[in-house]
């Protein structure tokens, strides 16, 4: 591929940035195994790959945050050392994390001033404009939506000179429609000649934008540098994970008609946890045999609705009943069978020093004991009865939850909530967080089986191709309401999105 | 009647100086993410050190760039110990006002009842004429004359400048200054520093302009009303200004009151600004809260 030069106007196709054979060990974690990846002019390359499969350790050797063992980083085709972020900033590199690294309390200005040295508001103006990139100069960032932050931090890179873009994980937490805007500016970009990496685990999104897509697993490159047109979904999930991850069954009865509801809300109000009012007058009802799914950016509210349907947290007006009975603490909820899985485990539901048995029984409803002692045999048997059940893969049942990691944390919170069979009532936030597609896909499975077997399923989840795959309804939030519920069959994700954001349906 | 209001408010301003010099120090130190508990004995270093100085000297301008050298100095101590041996603020904020007080003691008994030429207040030709505003504003000494300006000053420093941003920055997100290849912590420091030459100006302007004396413990914890002051002031300068005032007029009432014969008990008097500021505080609670610098909420959370 020709393409123009963005700065001297000569057609090339030497890459903006080349990587040779680069390795780094993290003790005895081989995170780089001999990796090569390159940019050129004018396209866009997909990163995919699995949690811990060495995508953010590439970033980082990349950046300047590491140095390889080994292997060569070249930019424009001169072999290049990268000591440090800002080292690499000024070889043209520049990085949109994740978690933006932008200063709540300063305005745009201010921030891309931080990087900038002298720039005035006018000049980002004209910068956003030439980038097709929406954003007031002069707005606080507090004040900014998630996609308008990204974009200024998308511009803060611009503005700095990077000519090779990194997008790490951009759409994680965006809604539909602030995809569709980023992906225009991912366009555009290609278009006048910049080199853009999206690291990303969604295939759709990699089909979408993406020009070639590199697959790493444990360290290594196993697609390198591909055209995902010549892939299957089927084929590039397999690179990913080392095997074949079967789909959900697509066809499941429908909930039964008429049944009573097992969680209702009527009028629920709830404040947040910084005193503000962060539930709204919701009214929603799940019944048995009925998975409904929670949609919304993050904030809007979900949390606490899961907790106040849990009875975590009191309900300032209105009522929670499960299954006709009033839940006005988490004695309630636990006697009317409910179990969740929690948004936060590591600082809400885990006693990071006790062990994963410990935890097991903690959760039970009734603690085996032999005489005035805890029965500790038993718990354990039952332990690996439910792990045998549930089929999540814990850690060693002697291990302290401090010791894990979160993926681990969340299969024990999975195993006990999902592992208990007379549960009327599951509420699980964010269950497949930090969990790979496999587990991923073994745990839409369990809460679909807790649905065949008649509980009532809430699922608040970011990601809206989980909900439209497992759902029966989708309920949006925005700001603290119920804007709408919609079915998910036939679902439109643009009309999901719009209610996500607040516009009317 | 209305003479006690001018007297209050011309006492307001006499008495709320140093409070503000101190309390804008304190505001650049917590606006970078550090909360200085020393500032007090910043003050009484400053004080001491300005007296001695003016004394020695017989320039109370020696003086005044006195306390401001030795109110750094001791906030340097602070510095360097919350932000490089990274020790707990409160309590290393706490054992440098004891340092200042007792250093203060061991050698300041010399200057006790000594003499010293001090600032004395200087009419402002046209604008003192003016009907109370003039009395009010421009019957004062020099260095209150500069406070006058220290605060916009500041607000228009933190607010304007490349300093002023990287050092909201340090308050806010470290991290990010380090992303951009800074080192928050030197900013961090610099702002103890230059935190604690202003509370040492404030003490020297006390010493040397206000009390026209040195006595042991002489700032009598307008220190630590400065630290609440940047608190309730939400870490703005000008409100700082403003509270500064406020606590200069609870300081002025007992003499106004007691000039006109009034016999009120002088040490429920000398407790009113403690009052005021616990009454102010339990009325906002934990609302200023949302409105402090970020890295600042981790260190009072």
């Amino acid at each position: 591929m020709t393409l123009t030069d963005p700065r001297t106007g000569a057609k090339t196709d030497i890459p903006l940035l080349a990587v040779r054979g680069l390795t780094r060990r993290f003790g005895e974690v081989l995170a780089n195994d001999a990796v090569d990846f390159d940019v050129r002019p004018g396209e866009v390359h997909a990163l995919v790959g699995e949690n811990g499969a060495g995508k953010s350790t590439l970033l980082k050797l990349v950046y300047g945050v590491h140095r390889p063992d080994s292997g060569d980083i070249s930019v424009e085709g001169s072999p290049v050392t990268v000591g440090s972020p800002a080292q690499a900033r000024s070889l043209g590199i520049g990085m949109v994390f994740q978690d933006l690294r932008l200063v709540p309390a300063l305005s745009v200005t201010e921030n891309i001033a931080l990087a900038v040295r002298g720039v005035k508001a006018r000049m980002i103006a004209d910068a956003a404009a030439e980038h097709g990139l929406a954003v007031d100069p002069q707005a606080r960032v507090s004040h900014l939506s998630i996609g308008e932050r990204q974009r200024a931090e998308i511009l803060k890179v611009l503005m700095t000179g990077s000519r090779i873009v990194i997008l790490d994980e951009p759409t994680s937490v965006l809604a539909p429609q602030e995809v569709t805007a980023l992906f225009a500016v991912v366009e555009r970009l290609r278009a006048t000649g910049y080199g853009v990496v999206i690291v990303t685990h969604k295939l759709n999104e990699v089909r979408a934008i993406a020009d070639r897509v590199t697959v790493l697993r444990g360290g290594r490159v196993i697609l390198g540098g591909v055209d995902p047109g010549n892939y299957t979904d089927a084929e590039l999930v397999e690179a990913m994970v080392g095997r074949a991850v079967p789909s959900l069954p697509s066809e499941r009865p429908a909930p039964p008609d008429g049944a009573a509801a097992v969680l209702a809300l009527r009028g629920v109000s709830a404040y947040g946890e910084s005193g503000v009012i962060r539930l709204k007058d919701v009214t929603l009802e799940v019944r048995p045999g009925e998975l409904v799914g929670v949609a919304g950016v993050a904030g809007s509210g979900q949390r606490e609705l899961c907790e106040v349907a849990c009875g975590l947290r009191p309900a300032s007006s209105g009522v929670v009943t499960v299954a006709g009975v009033e839940v006005t603490g988490p004695r309630q909820a636990l006697a009317g069978g409910v179990c969740d899985v929690p948004e936060d485990p590591l600082a809400d539901a885990v006693v990071p020093g006790l062990t994963i048995v410990e935890h097991m029984a903690l959760g039970l409803p009734k603690v085996p004991r032999r005489r005035a002692n805890v029965d500790w045999a038993d718990v354990r048997r039952i332990t690996t009865e439910l792990e045998e059940r549930v089929g999540l893969q814990m850690a060693a049942g002697h291990r302290k939850v401090a010791e894990l990691s979160g993926g681990n944390v969340q299969r024990v919170m999975l195993t006990r909530a999902l592992g208990r069979g007379d549960s009327v009532l599951v509420v699980a936030a964010y269950p497949s967080r930090g969990l790979d597609i496999a587990t991923t896909r073994r745990t839409q499975e369990l809460l679909l089986e807790r649905r065949a077997a008649g509980a009532a399923v809430l699922v608040v989840s970011e990601d809206l191709d989980e909900l439209i795959s497992i759902s029966d309804r989708i309920a949006v939030m925005h700001d603290g309401h119920l804007a709408g519920i919609v079915p998910a069959r036939g679902a439109d994700r643009q009309e999901i999105g719009s209610l996500m954001l607040g516009g009317a349906r | 009647m209305s003479d006690l209001v001018v007297d209050v408010l011309t006492g307001a301003v006499r008495g709320g100086t140093a409070i503000m010099f101190a309390a804008l120090g304190e505001t650049l130190a917590e606006r970078a993410g550090v909360v200085n508990l020393g500032t007090e004995g910043s003050m009484l270093v400053g004080a001491l050190a300005g007296y001695a100085v003016a004394a020695e000297t017989g320039t109370p301008w020696a003086g005044l760039a006195a306390g401001l050298v030795a109110g750094g100095l001791l906030a340097l101590v602070h510095a360097v110990m919350v932000v490089w041996r990274r020790a707990d603020q409160f309590a290393t904020g706490l054992t440098v006002m004891f340092l200042g007080l007792g250093l203060t003691s061991l050698f300041g008994a010399a200057y006790v009842g000594r003499a010293a030429p001090g600032f004395d207040p200087v009419a402002v030709p046209l604008l003192s004429d003016l009907p109370v505003l003039g009395e009010v504003l421009f019957h004062h000494d020099p260095v209150t004359y500069l406070s006058f300006a220290a605060a916009p000053l500041m607000w228009w420093w933190l607010r304007g400048t490349r300093g002023g941003l990287l050092l909201r920055t340090a308050g806010e997100r470290a991290d990010v200054l380090h992303v951009h290849g800074y080192r928050p912590g030197l900013i961090r420091g610099a702002a103890v520093v230059a935190g604690g030459a202003l509370a040492g100006v404030g003490g020297a302007q006390l010493a040397t302009a206000y009390a026209h004396a040195w006595f042991e413990g002489m700032t009598a914890g307008r220190g630590f009303i400065a630290v609440a002051l940047v608190i309730f002031a939400v870490w703005r300068p000008l409100w700082v200004m403003a509270g500064s005032y406020l606590f200069g007029a609870a300081l002025a009432l007992a003499p106004a009151l007691q000039a006109r014969g009034l016999s009120l008990n002088q040490f429920a008097l000398d407790a009113l600004p403690f009052l005021i500021t616990l009454a102010i505080l339990a009325i906002l609670g934990r609302r200023t809260l949302r409105a402090a610098p970020e890295e600042l909420r981790r260190v009072f959370t």
